[in-house]
């Protein structure tokens, strides 16, 4: 953007009042994010809030399947965490990396 | 080491919208992080409290950061700072070859107005299975190429879970949603996804478009932070001189 800017500056006064300089971050941005509708949205918060209570809930269940899972490899008890299957849990380790 | 240039690499980092990492202790068994301290909690957090706070409620006096944060209902205007935000911050990582791989709302926290994002760089420096400790958790906002496990190294993927983040802005729910892993995975390697109806139905045009351009499958079609902030050579309006 800044050399954009500085090769437009360098150009010859004629040549630049013929061409527009570059526009700025803003005015090139995506669509979206150039119209700031400011219409209150109460559904999408009222949704919201369910989906971060769920989130929250999630997160606590699977800190005890972790638990579970250690005391497990420490007993040897056979253990299956009822929640996800050990093949799920090693698939979703494929996205950690 | 080539850990050691990981680390100097993530304390290198410095941006407005990524916590800073001050101090990084390598010790043989641990990593020691001085991190930025950031108050205001998570942006999707912040974002209910600060439309409940124009109302007398009881909610509002747990959060001490409720009085300064009640700037009345949230707003399209208010998810687009927050994307901008967040495609300037990831645009500035993707330059420096930094790729968060584990974008999610957890690790979008707010300070004041401003958003932060957690855990930048992470990836690179902690180890698989300690990353899965931190991790565990839905993988709602992985990238297709992640989950079939092919080159997916790259910006592209932070990208596609800014889209689902979109999503989740907009509507308050996700695009991809199942209890049960397999059929979620599937969900999102045929990025299955719509925008159901009422819950739409307000929404422009060009809020989907952003939506279903990061929501691509293939990862070199997809949008890079520097296309949504900066916009697509099409869109520009005056051709830049080349020198």
């Amino acid at each position: 953007m800044v050399s954009r800017l500085y090769a437009w500056l360098r150009l010859q006064d004629t040549e630049r009042v013929h061409t527009r300089p570059p526009a700025s971050r803003q005015v090139l941005s995506h669509p979206w994010l150039r119209v700031s509708k400011t219409t209150p949205l109460p559904e999408t918060v009222k949704a919201l809030k369910k989906f971060n209570a769920a989130r929250k809930l999630k997160r606590a269940a699977l800190g005890v399947v972790a638990q579970e899972k250690l005391a497990q490899s420490a007993s040897e008890s056979g253990f299956t965490p009822a929640v996800y299957p050990r093949a799920e849990i090693e698939r979703a380790r494929l996205w950690t990396d | 080491m080539r850990r050691q240039c990981e680390i100097d690499l993530l304390a290198g980092i410095s941006h407005p919208n990524v916590i800073k990492i001050y101090e990084i202790y390598d010790e043989p068994e641990k990593l020691h992080l001085v991190m930025e301290l950031v108050y205001g909690g998570e942006l999707l957090d912040q974002i209910v409290v600060s439309s409940v706070a124009n109302r007398p409620c009881v909610v509002t006096q747990l959060t001490f950061l409720a009085p300064c944060q009640a700037k009345g209902s949230y707003t399209e205007a208010d998810a687009s700072t927050a994307v901008k935000a967040l495609c300037d911050a990831l645009g500035y990582l993707h330059a420096r070859q930094i790729v968060h791989r584990n974008l999610k709302p957890e690790n979008l926290l707010c300070e004041g107005q401003t958003l932060k994002i957690a855990d930048v760089g992470l990836a690179r420096v902690v180890s698989k299975g300690d990353m899965m400790k931190v991790t565990c958790g839905t993988p709602g906002y992985v990238a297709p190429e992640i989950l079939e496990n092919r080159g997916h190294d790259s910006g592209a993927v932070d990208m596609w879970s800014v889209g689902v983040i979109l999503y989740i802005l907009l509507c308050g729910f996700p695009p991809f949603y199942d209890e049960e892993l397999p059929a979620l995975f599937e969900q999102i390697l045929h990025a299955r996804y719509d925008f159901p109806l009422p819950w739409w139905d307000e929404f422009s045009e060009e809020s989907k478009d952003l939506v279903r351009k990061l929501l691509e499958l293939s990862a070199s079609r997809r949008l890079t932070a520097a296309q949504v902030r900066d916009g697509l050579p099409a869109l520009c309006l005056a051709a830049a001189p080349r020198h």
